[in-house]
C-alpha cells in the first residue's frame, strides 16, 4: 500500500514537472517569435500610407541659430510628425508664386522642417493628407522634399519642391500649438545642432549639414540581428488562389519553389521570399502613384504582415505600354536607415496587380554594446583624407550590416560613390 | 618694334603672375556668428571653413577660449561662452604657410526675460549706449 502511494506521488510530481516544462517551452517560443507574431497580427489592420512615408528626420528650429535634429526613434519625433499630419489634414494647398523664401531665412525662424526619405509627388501627398488642391492645378509630376512649418504672425506651412518651388496652405493657422511643442522640446534638453552652409574651400559640399555642437553625442547600440522566420504554410497559401493546385520543388541550394503554372514563389534558405506573377499583355487597368503604393502596402500587409520600422526608401516609375511602379522599402534600425547592397522589401505594381514581391527582412535581435559616435566633421575629415574627395553630395548617420552585426556608420556620398566610416572609431569600411 | 612687343609681353606675364599669387591667398570664411548676432543663450556657436591643417584660435573679448586644429574637410565648429551685453568674438587663423588672418564679430547677449520680438530696437539702443 505504501509503495503504491509513493508511486502515485512520484507519478504526480513527474506529471506536474512535465506540464511545467512544456508550458515553459511554449512561452519561451512565443516570446522569441513575438516579432513575427506582431507582423502577422498587423495583417489584420490597415496600414496608413502616412506611416509608410515617415520623415527621415525632423529639424526643430528654436531661433537664434539653435536647432535640434530628431530621428524616428528620438523623443518628440512622433509628436512632431503627428502635429504636422494634423495641421495638413483637410487643408487647401496652393502654389506659392514669386515666393520670397530662402532656406537661410526659413532656418532662422522658429519652426520645424520634416524631410521625407525620398521626394514624393505633390498630388500623392495631397491624397495622403486628405488635402484640397483648390482651383489652382499643380502638375502631378512635381516632387516634394520636405514640409516646413514656421512661426510668422501665425503658422505658415510650405511644401518645398525638388525644383525649388514652394506650395503652401491657403489659410494661415494659429502657431500656438507649434510654439508649445517647441517649448516642451526645448525643456527636454535635446542635443543642440548648428547648421553649416554648403562648403566650398577645401571640399565642395553641395548640401549644408546640421552638426551637433557638443562633442558628446547620444550613444548608439551595436546590435546582433536575425532574419525573419521562414513563412508558414498558411502565409505561402495566401499567394495562390488554389494552394492545392501548386507543385512544390526543392532546389539544390536549399530553396523551395511553389508554383501553380501561372505564378510562383521561391523561399530562400534564409527565409527570404520572392514572388512573381507575369501579367497578361492585354491587361490595362490604369493606376496612379497613390493607388499603386496603396496596393503594394496592402499586399505586404496581407502577405507576411507589415514589419515594424519599414518605410518607403525609393521608387521607380516606368511608362511603356503600361505603367509599372517598383517600390523599395527600407528598414530603420534605432531610427536610422539600414543600408545594404541587396534589397529588403520590394514590390512591383502593374495595372493594379502585384507582379513581383521580394521580402528579406532583417530585425535587430539584441544589443551587443553601445558606442559614442564620432562627430560628422571627424567622419568627413577621415573620408577626405583617405579618399582625397573633392565633391560631396550628402552625409548621414546610418546602420550597416558588418559580418553578424549591425554597426552605426557615417555614410558619405560623393560623385564617385558611397563611403562608409565606422562611427565608433572613424575607420573606413570596405563594403 | 619687336623689342616693344617683347617688353609688353613680359610685363603682361609679370602682372598675370602677380595676379595668380594674390589670388592664391589662403581662404577663410567665418559662418557663425553673424555680425550683430543677438541671443539670450550664454554661449555662441563659432563655425566656419578654411584650408586643411589650419590652426583656429577663438577669443571672446580678447581672452583666448579655444584652439582648434582643422582637419581635411576644412570645417570647424565650437562654442564660446559670452557675457551679458556686448561681446567681441575674434577668430584668428594661422594657415599652414604661417600666414595669419583675423576676423571679429560683435554679438549681444540679452537677458532671457527680454521680449525677443523687439530685438532690433533693443540692439539699436544697445549700440547707441555702447557708442556713447
Amino acid at each position: 500500500m505504501k509503495n503504491r502511494d509513493s508511486f502515485l506521488v512520484l507519478l504526480l510530481v513527474a506529471l506536474v514537472g512535465t506540464s511545467l516544462f512544456l508550458s515553459g517551452i511554449t512561452w519561451w517560443r512565443l516570446y522569441s517569435e513575438n516579432g513575427d507574431v506582431q507582423a502577422e497580427v498587423s495583417a489584420l489592420s490597415v496600414v496608413d500610407l502616412a506611416d509608410v512615408i515617415t520623415p527621415d528626420r525632423v529639424v526643430l528650429h528654436f531661433g537664434q541659430d539653435m536647432h535640434s535634429v530628431l530621428y524616428p526613434d528620438t523623443p518628440f519625433y512622433g509628436e512632431a510628425w503627428d502635429f504636422a499630419r494634423k495641421i495638413l489634414h483637410g487643408k487647401e494647398l496652393v502654389e506659392v508664386k514669386n515666393a520670397n523664401l530662402d532656406d537661410e531665412n526659413l532656418r532662422q525662424k522658429v519652426g520645424m522642417e520634416l524631410f521625407f526619405p525620398v521626394p514624393l509627388p505633390v498630388d500623392f501627398l495631397t491624397k495622403v493628407f486628405n488635402m484640397n488642391v483648390g482651383q489652382q492645378a499643380i502638375p502631378h509630376e512635381r516632387l516634394v522634399n520636405s514640409v516646413t512649418m514656421i512661426e510668422e504672425d501665425g503658422l505658415s506651412v510650405f511644401f518645398k519642391g525638388s525644383d525649388g518651388k514652394f506650395y503652401g496652405l491657403k489659410n494661415r493657422q494659429s502657431s500656438f500649438e507649434l510654439k508649445q511643442l517647441l517649448e516642451r522640446a526645448r525643456r527636454e534638453n535635446l542635443s543642440v545642432y548648428i547648421y553649416l552652409p554648403p562648403a566650398k574651400i577645401n571640399v565642395e559640399f553641395e548640401e549644408g549639414i546640421y552638426v551637433p555642437v557638443s562633442t558628446m553625442q547620444d550613444d548608439l547600440p551595436v546590435l546582433a540581428f536575425k532574419h525573419e522566420k521562414t513563412p508558414s504554410q498558411s502565409t505561402i497559401a495566401q499567394f495562390f488562389p488554389d494552394f492545392s493546385a501548386t507543385r512544390k520543388i526543392e532546389e539544390k541550394d536549399g530553396a523551395v519553389v511553389y508554383t501553380d503554372g501561372n505564378r510562383g514563389i521561391r523561399i530562400y534558405p534564409n527565409g527570404a521570399i520572392e514572388y512573381s506573377r507575369p501579367l497578361p499583355r492585354e491587361l490595362k487597368a490604369g493606376s496612379d502613384f497613390y493607388e499603386a503604393l496603396k496596393i503594394a502596402v496592402n499586399f505586404i500587409n496581407t502577405h507576411g504582415g507589415w514589419p515594424n520600422d519599414v518605410y518607403l526608401s525609393g521608387y521607380k516609375v516606368v511608362q511603356n505600354q503600361r505603367t509599372s511602379y517598383t517600390f523599395n522599402f527600407g528598414i530603420r534600425i534605432n531610427g536610422l536607415p539600414l543600408l545594404s547592397q541587396s534589397e529588403y522589401l520590394t514590390v512591383t505594381v502593374e495595372e493594379n496587380q502585384v507582379s513581383r514581391y521580394f521580402r528579406n527582412i532583417v530585425k535587430e535581435n539584441k544589443v551587443l554594446y553601445k558606442i559614442q559616435p564620432i562627430s560628422p566633421i571627424q567622419a568627413l575629415d577621415t573620408a577626405i583624407a583617405i579618399y582625397n574627395l573633392k565633391g560631396i553630395t550628402s552625409l548621414e548617420l546610418s546602420y550597416l550590416i558588418s559580418e553578424d552585426t549591425l554597426i552605426p556608420v557615417w555614410t558619405i556620398e560623393s560623385h564617385s560613390g558611397r563611403i562608409f566610416i565606422n562611427a565608433k572609431n572613424g575607420e573606413a569600411i570596405n563594403f | 618694334m619687336r623689342r616693344l612687343i617683347g617688353i609688353t609681353a613680359l610685363s603682361l606675364c609679370i602682372v598675370f603672375l602677380l595676379f595668380i599669387m594674390a589670388d592664391a591667398k589662403e581662404e577663410f570664411v567665418l559662418n557663425r556668428p553673424k555680425e550683430d548676432f543677438v541671443t539670450t543663450q550664454g554661449y555662441v556657436i563659432v563655425s566656419g571653413e578654411t584650408v586643411a591643417d589650419t590652426s583656429v584660435v577663438v577669443l571672446v573679448n580678447g581672452e583666448k577660449k579655444e584652439t582648434i586644429r582643422v582637419g581635411a574637410s576644412g570645417l570647424f565648429v565650437t562654442q564660446a561662452d559670452i557675457e551679458l551685453g556686448k561681446n567681441v568674438i575674434t577668430v584668428k587663423v594661422v594657415f599652414p604657410s604661417g600666414e595669419e588672418e583675423i576676423v571679429s564679430r560683435n554679438v549681444y547677449r540679452l537677458d532671457k526675460d527680454m521680449n525677443l520680438k523687439s530685438l532690433s530696437s533693443i540692439i539699436q539702443a544697445l549700440k547707441l549706449l555702447i557708442l556713447q
